[in-house]
């Protein structure tokens, strides 16, 4: 601990509280259950060989993967871990870049059909995606109600409902551009035989994933995810993307570039708004966002598409 | 020349002791705040306490021990809380019961340990509402550490660190504003 300094009173409260709590427990009670269970201490006097092998054997058991258990298990673990530190709600921005694969019918899509990069941020399982085209400023994403939302500039934006039906565009889209990893990680460890290969770095713990036999993963055919060997978090990430069919769609890239804390407000569709602008909801003309969602996937959509019909301005409400 | 080394051996242990008496009490309280488990605290600080003892040897812990416990502490508590989400006892209390029954109740007038017991039970609920990450920073920061000590604890930097303790402020704040009068802006 560092020098005492004057305490913020919130600190002081919450301090007078955690004291508080640590007047309740018997330290002494605590010094005999662990001498009940006693922990393997090591005399100083030891060899060094002995203390090398101890501390090699030590320290494979909390990073290696904590058991000396078989390749599989190592990577269950580490994809488990994996799983931990990215259901914390914690900010972290990925470069997506998505390759259609060339043999399938969707890369002929006009939107689908060539490669494309995009910034996506991550909070568990909440996202947006930005445009990397500054003078086409776009953004959409799911906030923290599993509302899918489109900010088409900074004028014009649609909502989805959490259990509305989307758009087929839209939820290929989703799948394609969206990396909502607690819930990959659920299915990669639901539906794939997991594997622990050597990493690109020593930092790096790189396990691959592959569809179990007998169990059907639609939509994902493979993944190699590059796990940081402190922390877990993904530092890299590989989706080999199939449909239902298992026809190959898309390989999709995610690499970590930024763990800037954002606000709240980004993940929302408020948050690339202007505050006059004009949001399409289940309530309010739920009809025309279909029509908004289809020219913004439409052919051409490097350039800026032109704003739909002109619609009456909504009714002034006081902020939800 | 230094002692013996079956008295080294002693007198090591005898540090180690102290420091787990010295630091056990701050270090369950910390923990069960950030489970709402008083059980599972527990379990989480032996368990920290077994794996540094282990490594007693390659760390100073009388000296540098209390940052390494809290981190390990940090760490556990989180990873646990993720992996154990929904399944979190409500059993908050433990055996503080007990021990509010055996406190001397004269120890302040009634009106002012109702008062104080209110805040009290506020200041949890206010703590119970922060994100884990938060919640953690500011009671690392309300326990002395430094935001590098802080940063370390949690795997991220100085920076965020005191974001996430500005963040919790001004959510604790918020929520406590009734009892605190313009004590905390």
């Amino acid at each position: 601990m560092s020098a005492p300094e004057p305490l913020h009173p919130i600190d002081a409260l919450v301090r007078r509280h955690l004291l508080r709590q640590a007047d309740t427990v018997d330290p002494a009670a605590v010094l005999r259950r662990l001498r009940a269970a006693p922990p393997r201490r090591r005399s100083r006097a030891r060899s060094a060989l002995a203390g090398l092998a101890a501390a090699a054997a030590l320290l494979l058991a909390f990073l290696g993967g904590r058991q000396a258990g078989p390749a599989r298990a190592s990577a269950d673990s580490l994809v488990r871990e994996a799983r931990a530190a990215h259901a914390l709600p914690v900010d972290r921005c990925y470069l997506v870049q998505i390759a259609p694969d060339p043999g399938n019918p969707l890369a002929r899509h006009p939107f689908f059909g060539r490669t494309r990069t995009a910034r996506l941020w991550t909070r568990g399982d909440r996202f947006f995606v930005e445009s990397t085209n500054p003078h086409w400023p776009w953004a959409w994403g799911q906030d923290e109600r599993g509302r899918v939302w489109l900010a088409h500039g900074p004028r014009l934006g649609v909502l989805y409902a959490a259990r509305e039906k989307l758009p087929e565009v839209v939820a290929a889209a989703r799948d394609l551009h969206t990396m909502q990893v607690p819930t990959l990680l659920d299915q990669v460890l639901a539906g794939c035989d997991l594997e622990r290969v050597s990493g690109d770095t020593p930092a790096t713990a790189r396990v691959v994933a592959r569809p179990r036999l007998g169990v059907t993963r639609p939509g994902l055919s493979g993944a190699v995810l590059d796990l940081d060997a402190e922390t877990r978090v993904l530092r890299r990430l590989v989706l080999h993307r199939a449909n239902a069919a298992g026809v190959p769609v898309a390989t999709t890239t995610f690499t970590l570039i930024d763990c800037t804390p954002q606000a709240d407000v980004s993940y929302r569709l408020r948050g690339h708004l202007d505050p006059t602008a004009m949001m399409l909801t289940p309530r309010y003309h739920p009809e025309r966002r279909d029509a908004v969602i289809e020219g913004f996937f439409r052919p051409g959509t490097s350039r800026p598409m032109p704003m739909p019909m002109p619609m009456p301005k909504p009714p002034r409400k006081p902020p939800a | 020349m230094g002692p013996p080394p079956a008295e080294q051996s002693l007198a090591d242990a005898a540090a180690l002791d102290a420091w787990v008496l010295a630091t056990a009490a701050d270090a369950v309280a910390y923990a069960a705040s950030l489970l709402r488990d008083r059980a599972a605290a527990e379990d989480v600080v032996q368990d920290c306490y077994c794996r540094l003892l282990a490594r007693a040897d390659v760390y100073d812990l009388p000296r540098d021990g209390r940052k390494l416990l809290f981190a390990a502490v940090t760490n556990a508590c989180i990873n646990l809380q993720a992996r154990a989400r929904g399944l979190r006892s409500l059993d908050v209390g433990g055996e503080a019961g007990l021990h509010d029954l055996l406190a001397d109740p004269a120890a302040a007038p009634p009106e002012q340990a109702l008062l104080q017991a209110e805040l009290e039970a506020a200041v949890a609920d206010a703590l119970a509402t922060l994100p884990p990450l938060q919640r953690a920073a500011l009671e690392l920061k309300s326990l002395g550490q430094s935001l590098r000590e802080i940063a370390d604890a949690l795997g991220t930097t100085a920076g965020n660190a005191g974001v996430l303790v500005h963040r919790a402020r001004q959510a604790m704040a918020q929520r406590l504003a009734p009892y605190l009068k313009g004590e905390a802006g």
